[in-house]
């Protein structure tokens, strides 16, 4: 047969119907070079797809060369100086308020400890978790490659698999912010199925839609202010405090490779870039006061409370207190420096994993199929059949596509493991 | 609306990317696209993904096309680029060992080769699928890819084998 045919690529990418394949097959049995042939056509696409996904993990890093123009042929024209160098800056500009007003893009999440101010008159010890969110340009490439490595019929590797930007893959049903805040906070606290005696917090923030109007009045923002170096989204930071009267101990979920990158104790620890799109799930195994007597012995440690022991010094108001934990988002306003503050308090009512939203056992069953993957410490009593009766039972009406792609993909899983 | 967004930011950006050439210009295409997605309720379409990309795909060209950089959009031009002259030649290209120099050849690719292999590989669309997107048949997607396989499958040989000498193999496990 001839092997310069379009159809033996088409074949190698399965891209024929059911006769047309039947009929490459019959005649690519015979042919040993044919069989060479759609094999390397099969290994470039597989190089191909894993540089084009690693190029998505870094848009950054895309190659330059524009396809449509000799860039020194625009760059003589006067055209250019005059006229498209100030509209491209608008551009960029407009670019970075709608990034800023929409928390259109990504967001890189970064967590460090709060030291404590002092203790003689606070008396509590630290025990907050900060995550400062940057918007830029980050990925949620990970489950892609995860993806791509099991439907290719391998486990992938395990620092491929980041589960903050697992969980971020899937979006989650966030209330819209209020019309005079950016921003709205979503609290869900339920049992965590793979450590009896643990809970799970679900923390999800959702930015303003990318609407219309606000890409309307980011530009005309923007043009106003061409020219002039003007951050429209100042720093946003979330922090998760626990509250020591009710919390042994916690563990946000993924930034595993960050973590060991870095001193865990610096209070400036890169943990990693999340999710693109306009929200953010992140998720909390929790540790209750008095769970377990010897968490050592039976259950893997979570990220222990910074500063000392809790116990000793708590308040009689912190004892009293039933609250959880306090979610506060603070972000600045392009037009102050003043800090605004969006805070929730949260008190755990114990509910049970069984009961929880669809939302919450999803993204708990996709935190566990990539700890699994993983093989992390902190995958506790899950199992891949676990992960696919929770992912199942929240796997919801609504986004059934991805969702049920979700559930293939750890059948397949399941299949890789039993070998 | 959310979903979508997420699922093809980026896989539109870099899209965009290529065609553009810029970055800045690409995320103006990508919003465009998005604010026409919610406004058209586009997104109660069976095929979001064959709409975005070809809503994005025209938005990009239009960008090409109102500063003056014709060259993408001119068909005979793109032609005589595949049959003649490559946009850059390969033997300029920096060697690099690390993942991405895969994509340094894709560079040098006719510009219709390189854009449908980044709709095949970068976005899993299906031949019929990239058919619409760049107005063009099934057949003909086939025959890019096809090309662009064979002519990358050679170049990559090519460089491979001029890398052998530069990381020879040590004794140490022996």
């Amino acid at each position: 047969m001839n092997i310069d045919d379009p159809k033996l690529t088409a074949y190698a990418l399965d891209e024929l119907d059911e006769a047309e394949r039947a009929e490459i097959a019959h005649e690519a049995a015979v042919s040993p070079e044919a069989q060479r042939e759609v094999q390397e056509t099969q290994t470039m696409a597989r190089r191909l797809r894993e540089d084009f996904a690693a190029e998505l993990q870094h848009p950054a890093s895309v190659v330059k060369a524009p396809l449509s123009a000799n860039l020194s042929d625009i760059r003589d024209d006067p055209w250019f100086w005059t006229r498209a160098r100030p509209l491209a800056i608008a551009a960029l500009l407009a670019v970075f308020a709608v990034i800023g007003l929409a928390i259109f893009g990504s967001i890189k999440l970064r967590e460090k400890e709060i030291a404590q101010a002092d203790q003689r008159t606070t008396a509590l010890p630290p025990r907050s978790s900060v995550v400062e969110a940057e918007v830029e340009d980050a990925p949620i490439a990970s489950y892609a490659i995860v993806r791509r490595f099991i439907n290719d019929g391998r486990l992938p590797p395990k620092d491929s698999v980041r589960i903050e930007e697992m969980i971020n893959y899937f979006t989650y049903d966030y209330p819209r912010p209020k019309p005079d805040e950016p921003f709205s906070v979503h609290v869900e606290v339920a049992g965590c199925p793979w450590a009896d005696s643990h809970r799970l917090v679900r923390i999800g923030f959702r930015g303003r839609d990318v609407a219309d109007s606000v890409v309307k009045t980011a530009k005309v923002v923007a043009q106003q202010i061409a020219g002039t170096p003007v951050a429209i989204a100042k720093d946003v930071k979330i922090q998760v405090e626990f509250n020591s009267a009710q919390v042994a101990s916690y563990h946000l979920m993924g930034y595993e490779k960050r973590m060991l990158r870095k001193d865990f104790k610096n209070d400036e620890i890169d943990a990693g870039e999340i999710g693109a799109g306009n929200a953010v799930t992140i998720l909390y195994e929790v540790v209750p006061v008095g769970a377990n007597a010897n968490p050592a012995a039976s259950i893997p440690p979570v990220d222990p409370l910074k500063y000392g022991t809790y116990s000793t010094n708590t308040t009689q108001a912190d004892r009293r207190s039933n609250e959880m934990l306090t979610v506060k988002l603070r972000y600045k306003t392009p037009d102050g420096d003043k800090s605004e503050l969006i805070e929730r308090a949260v008190v755990d009512d114990g509910e049970q994993f069984a009961n929880a939203s669809a939302d919450f056992k999803f993204a708990a069953a996709v935190a566990e199929f990539g700890m699994l993957l993983r093989d992390s410490e902190f995958k506790g009593s899950g199992t891949l059949g676990a992960v696919l009766e929770w992912a199942e039972e929240g796997k919801g009406a609504e986004r059934n596509e991805y969702r049920a792609g979700f559930l293939e993909l750890v059948r397949k899983a399941q299949a890789l493991k039993r070998g | 609306m959310q979903v979508l967004l997420r699922r093809f930011e980026i896989p539109l950006l870099q899209f965009a990317t290529r065609i553009t050439g810029d970055r800045e210009r690409a995320r103006d295409v990508v919003q465009e696209t998005f604010v026409k997605f919610q406004n058209n309720g586009a997104f109660q379409s069976p095929e979001p993904a064959t709409w975005l990309f070809t809503v994005c795909r025209n938005g990009a060209l239009n960008v090409c096309r109102k500063e003056r950089r014709m060259q993408y959009l001119d068909e005979e031009l793109i032609e005589a680029r595949e049959a003649g002259q490559q946009p850059m030649p390969f033997e300029r290209l920096e060697r690099q060992e690390a993942t991405g120099f895969l994509l340094k050849i894709v560079a040098t690719l006719p510009p219709r080769q390189q854009e449908v292999l980044q709709l095949k590989f970068q976005n899993d669309l299906s031949y019929q699928q990239i058919a619409e997107i760049t107005k063009t048949t099934a057949n003909n997607v086939g025959v890019l890819i096809h090309t662009a396989l064979k002519t990358l499958r050679q170049k990559y040989a090519n460089t491979a084998k001029d890398f052998v000498p530069f990381t020879p193999r040590t004794t140490n496990e022996a």
